[in-house]
């Protein structure tokens, strides 16, 4: 599958979402609607968010899995929660 | 293995960084007396005519505790978050490569043999040792930037430093530690 493009290549903005398509009867909608706020992110970003809900949030469970250190995810995580606040 | 060498704070727990650290401490107390070697200051080594047991031990516990000290302040004013395990994992594992450096005095040649106040035999000792005497420079000079960037590694992970102003506190926590230390060991050892 295509990663979804949240950056302009040309400006460097976040990009908005002006049309959206049903795959089954074809309807298509348009206008001017911003990516909601996890679209955001970056797929690496993502991948972490999903995986912190999937471990019920614990830090100590990520860097297990992950194979990082406590203080490595717990910087992800804040870098994350900063963009997030930007 | 990059990350192995300059940034395990990355991957690995502080509880085992600090057992680690503490092998490789005992590990560079037992050379520091076996190879005439001091560890007198956070960013000292020096060889001297005799190092006693009592005298290794205490240079290393006030080198790893001013590290600490210095480091967990800098990171907690970067980072209010900033865990004390983790800036005494950085403190205590980071001191690796000089641990080794004692190693460079293995066939003695590296001890005070040669009386400093005396020019001439200083000028012979070094013209006969050139060579070993640039090797033995080339490898100090490489693992203390192994070392520094150990610390700094540490410290960043610790609390996710980033920007010109976690660089100056580091290098305020580094000299402050090292003035620290100096007096401590002088006063204390």
């Amino acid at each position: 599958m295509q990663k979804l493009p949240i950056i302009c290549p040309s400006c460097e903005h976040t990009l908005s979402v002006s049309q959206l398509a049903c795959s089954h009867c074809a309807t298509t909608i348009s206008g001017d609607y911003l990516l909601p706020l996890f679209l955001r992110l970056n797929s690496d970003e993502q991948l972490f968010v999903m995986n912190f809900i999937t471990s019920g949030g614990s830090l100590k469970t990520m860097a297990s899995t992950l194979g990082k250190s406590y203080p490595t995810v717990r910087n992800m995580l804040d870098d994350i929660i900063e963009k997030l606040k930007n | 293995m990059k990350q192995l060498l300059f940034k395990p704070f990355e991957k690995f727990s502080a509880l085992q960084l600090i057992v680690a650290g503490l092998i490789f401490t005992a590990m560079g107390t037992f050379f520091a007396i076996q190879f005439n070697g001091r560890f007198d200051g956070v960013l000292d080594f020096h060889f001297v005519a005799s190092c006693v047991k009592g005298q290794a031990i205490i240079d290393n516990a006030i080198n790893v505790a001013c590290l600490f000290i210095f480091l967990f302040i800098a990171g907690k004013l970067i980072n209010p978050k900033t865990r004390v395990i983790d800036s005494l994992s950085t403190a205590i594992f980071a001191r690796l490569p000089l641990y080794l450096l004692p190693l460079l005095n293995f066939n003695g040649n590296l001890g005070l043999n040669t009386d400093p106040t005396d020019l001439s035999a200083l000028q012979d000792y070094v013209m006969n040792n050139f060579i070993f005497i640039i090797i033995t420079a080339i490898i100090t000079i490489t693992f203390i930037v192994w070392y520094v960037a150990l610390l700094y590694n540490g410290y960043k992970t610790a609390s996710n430093a980033k920007g010109s102003k976690a660089i100056w506190l580091f290098v305020a926590a580094l000299l402050l530690a090292e003035i620290a230390s100096k007096i401590l060991i002088y006063q204390l050892n």
